[in-house]
């Protein structure tokens, strides 16, 4: 969708929709809601806003009164300080803030690069077995596999003894049949096949065709998948619960230490979650349009 | 197509395929093996299912609360969050006032992700917390000395509360991209024929977006057996709070990590069950919705 296109649609939206052609209904309604909705928003402003002002107090201020504000002229910034050298099983927040950054990026960097080579083909190519690998890979979207994670387990720990090691288990990331490929696939498919067509005449084989010429056009959506799936890699716990339990995330540190934050001390525990949320939050506010508008169009294909 | 082009096919494909082999099918298929199979034993057996049928028969068993647990969890989803949420993205698309502030503030716990919203919470509810001091103004009795979550009788509860408070954002962005898509034309025509508020919302809305809200359903039910995250970021000790997703992943980590690769037998078999009993579920909803779909006219 272009962005021309959405703001006209929105436009005539509120042209459509003024306020004084509605029914009695529609108001009363759409007052409820509101209040309803500015009822939900404030539990969830609230938690944040608890959290975040928590977390410049000290333990025992905040045992002694969890709701007052803190001090203002006594702000405990170095629970921040402290919040990096706090310790997860042997490991520091801090290492797991390098953790979760190496891991998200190479998961995700791994699985786009996957999905493009896999998505690519099967959109450009007419091959016997195209049309076979685009069934399948919807097929496994909606499968409900349910045992799966016991013989997965034992490939990773066992089998293939790739588990809890940073780089063997890359492999695991490689994986070009999921979601994203979906989504290339339609990528691809929208891409005029002409400018293939004139590469291959002056000469460039089929890899430079993919990489120079394909790949650099579907660009945006690579993008948009590369924001979406870095946002949901960095709160990615389970990889570190199953299969790299010495390398935790900052995700995975945050829940381990959700049931003995008393030995940290509450107020450093908010703080450890207040960095551990910033980094998607940043993400989120600067790409937001991006985000929602994928996820939408993404529920479309998928 | 000429032969270089097919070389170049199959080299971008090989390692995918083989990484989706070695990662997948492999996996799925020695589970489904693991399932019939038992240390003790040559050969197949059906000995894990003995087991399984032993555990569902015995007093108090923590897999029949699982199994209960798994179904409440579902039909809340299903019955109350999934219209309340269709719902709250019809009145977003009718232009609430501060409609675009709601649409990226309900979005945003599924951006920070299930640990932090759980850390978050778990202190909300915990005792001291804001909750106790609301319950305790409205004169709700609060046990203190336990708090919601380590009640066995009120974790469950609080788990499906903290699924529904952080869960309205990503379907809701679905049913409201949906909702934009139908053409305005529709609804002004219908409100010149005079069609309500409410009129519109049930025959022309839901109607339109019926394909979103089967695809949606279709991977709720997809998900009935491997849904787990609030069990396991709540209350994972709690045998009163379990969830079969989670009793699989339990005892899959706990016990091999104690005696080795031999008991993941077990969960492997309790897989296999309910993927049997999962699978066709998934289908029939399938079916029932492509069914309402096509008497639908419009």
């Amino acid at each position: 969708m272009t962005f021309s296109r959405t703001n006209h649609q929105i436009l005539r939206k509120e042209r459509h929709f003024e306020w004084a052609s509605r029914d009695i209904h529609e108001k009363i309604v759409i007052m409820i809601s509101f209040v309803i909705f500015a009822l939900y928003s404030a539990t969830l402003l609230f938690a944040v806003l608890w959290v975040a002002y928590n977390s410049l107090k000290t333990a025992r201020a905040f045992d002694t009164n969890p709701f007052s504000l803190p001090d203002i002229t006594d702000l405990q910034w170095s629970n921040y300080a402290q919040a990096w050298k706090a310790d997860v099983k042997g490991v520091t927040i801090l290492e797991a803030f390098w953790n979760s950054i190496w891991m998200s990026f190479v998961s995700v960097v791994l699985g786009l690069l996957a999905s493009s080579m896999t998505a690519y083909v099967v959109a450009k190519y007419h091959f016997r077995g195209s049309k076979i690998i685009y069934a399948v890979a919807v097929f496994i979207q909606i499968i409900p596999l349910v045992g799966g994670v016991s013989g997965f387990y034992k490939l990773v720990w066992s089998d293939l003894q790739i588990a809890n090691d940073p780089f063997l288990i890359w492999p695991m990331w490689f994986g070009g049949f999921g979601f994203s490929f979906l989504i290339l696939v339609s990528a691809f498919k929208s891409i005029p096949w002409d400018y293939a067509e004139s590469a291959f005449v002056d000469g460039a084989g089929h890899f430079r065709v993919f990489w120079q010429i394909m790949l650099p056009m579907v660009r945006p959506v690579l993008a948009s998948l590369f924001i979406v799936n870095m946002i949901s890699a960095w709160s990615e716990y389970m990889t570190s619960y199953l299969y790299l339990p010495d390398y935790p995330t900052l995700a995975f540190a945050v829940y381990e230490l959700s049931t003995e934050a008393v030995r940290v001390g509450t107020p450093l525990y908010f703080a450890i979650i207040i960095i551990a949320m910033l980094p998607t939050l940043i993400l989120f506010t600067v790409f937001q349009k991006m985000i929602m508008e994928n996820t939408t169009t993404g529920g479309l294909k998928g | 197509m000429r032969a270089s082009g097919l070389v170049f096919v199959w080299t971008m494909l090989a390692i995918p395929i083989a990484q989706f082999i070695v990662f997948w099918l492999v996996p799925n298929f020695d589970s489904l093996l693991m399932a019939f199979q038992n240390p003790s034993v040559d050969g197949l057996t059906f000995m894990n299912f003995q087991r399984f049928w032993h555990e569902l028969t015995l007093p108090n068993s923590t897999l029949v609360i699982a199994i209960e647990n798994t179904l409440i969890y579902f039909a809340v989803h299903i019955f109350i969050g999934m219209p309340i949420v269709v719902f709250i993205a019809f009145v977003l698309f009718k232009n609430v006032p501060g409609g675009k502030f709601f649409r990226v503030l309900f979005y945003l716990p599924s951006i920070v992700g299930g640990p932090v919203t759980a850390g978050i919470y778990r202190y909300l509810v915990s005792t001291g917390g804001p909750v106790e001091a609301i319950l305790t103004w409205m004169h709700i009795p609060f046990d203190s000395q336990l708090g919601l979550l380590g009640n066995p009788e009120t974790a469950f509860l609080m788990c499906i509360i903290y699924s529904l408070w952080t869960g309205v954002g990503i379907n809701m962005i679905m049913f409201y991209g949906a909702l934009n898509r139908i053409p305005k034309e529709i609804f002004e025509s219908a409100k010149m024929d005079g069609a309500g508020f409410w009129r519109q919302f049930a025959q022309i809305a839901v109607p339109l977006i019926w394909p979103t809200i089967t695809t949606m359903l279709v991977f709720l039910m997809s998900s009935i057996f491997t849904t787990y995250s609030c069990v396991m970021l709540l209350c994972p000790q709690t045998p009163q709070a379990d969830m079969i997703g989670w009793y699989i992943v339990r005892y899959t980590v706990y016990t091999s990590n104690a005696a080795g690769d031999e008991v993941l037998n077990y969960p492997a078999a309790v897989g296999f069950v309910f993927t049997l009993i999962g699978f066709p579920l998934t289908l029939l909803v399938k079916k029932v919705c492509e069914k309402i779909s096509s008497t639908v006219e419009y």
